[in-house]
């Protein structure tokens, strides 16, 4: 089975999740957790409303990015971007119950690891989905 | 603020040293002069290194290949597990499997691949190390 993968759309997404929380954390503003974790749920779930994506496909229209498709197995990237999902959920829920160091400190890791997949291409989602699998089997 | 803005260049300044470490490991290989012997000097080709349940490994990264041999017949390609590599793993700091390593004639690994990269990525590692022969 082959597979087709755009990691300019991931590189896209990665960088809009990080500028929202970076910049969410320099203003003490802790709705841009939220609108992070939407960011990430939305493409998830249902990508059509992921404005990272609307984003994305403009800046492809405009010719400022281009499409970078491979023939890759999404399903490591999507488990990353579902444990970052979670980090952030648990920022959420920790920013509504006002511990509000817990839930900068989620919305760190999750800066953290997005801007090493970026500038490395390093996935730790994608390590631990590998190493789950290993010892799965 | 100010505490705020010191504290997130901190993490970039971290993510950057660890950028610039996984940068200079990769390229250390080739540097430092790592050598694999697993097919004869004067050949350039691919090592990929797998394990017994890599699916990635078969289903991708192995197709990927064939198709680069189809494209180049004089590189060779062979396949090693992390079991029958335990040093080399740990010398070139191997993380995930498929990972695969570009060498050149000399014997000397010059790229190092973690993760799947698809036939293209090699094709164009491959021809800085050895043009293909109707072009050399």
């Amino acid at each position: 089975m082959t597979y087709q993968f755009d990691r300019s759309a991931l590189r896209i997404g990665q960088i809009s999740v990080i500028v929202v929380l970076a910049l969410g954390f320099v203003l003490d503003i802790e709705a841009f957790i939220y609108f992070g974790a939407y960011l990430l749920g939305a493409a998830l779930v249902a990508p059509r409303y992921a404005p990272q994506l609307w984003a994305y496909r403009f800046l492809v229209r405009q010719g400022l990015v281009r499409t970078e498709i491979h023939d890759e197995d999404p399903t490591p990237h999507r488990f990353a971007q579902k444990m970052g999902f979670g980090v952030l959920v648990i920022g959420v829920a920790s920013s509504v119950l006002g511990l509000s160091a817990v839930a900068w400190g989620a919305a760190l890791m999750v800066v953290t690891l997005a801007l090493i997949n970026v500038t490395t291409g390093f996935c730790a989602g994608c390590f631990v989905h590998a190493q789950l699998a290993r010892l799965r089997s | 603020m100010i505490t705020r803005i010191i504290i997130l260049l901190i993490v970039v300044l971290a993510v950057a040293a660890f950028a610039w470490y996984m940068r200079w490991r990769s390229q250390k290989a080739g540097a430092q002069g790592v050598t694999i012997n697993h097919f004869p000097l004067g050949k350039v080709g691919v090592v990929a290194i797998t394990t017994d349940d890599c699916v990635q490994c078969e289903r991708l990264q192995k197709p990927a290949l064939k198709r680069l041999q189809a494209q180049r017949g004089d590189i060779e390609v062979v396949w090693r597990t992390v079991d029958q590599e335990p040093e080399l793993v740990k010398e070139l700091g191997i993380m995930t499997v498929p990972s695969t390593l570009v060498r050149d004639a000399h014997g000397k690994v010059v790229k190092v691949n973690l993760g799947y990269v698809d036939d293209c990525v090699l094709m164009q590692q491959l021809s800085i190390v050895s043009a293909p022969p109707h072009c050399a």
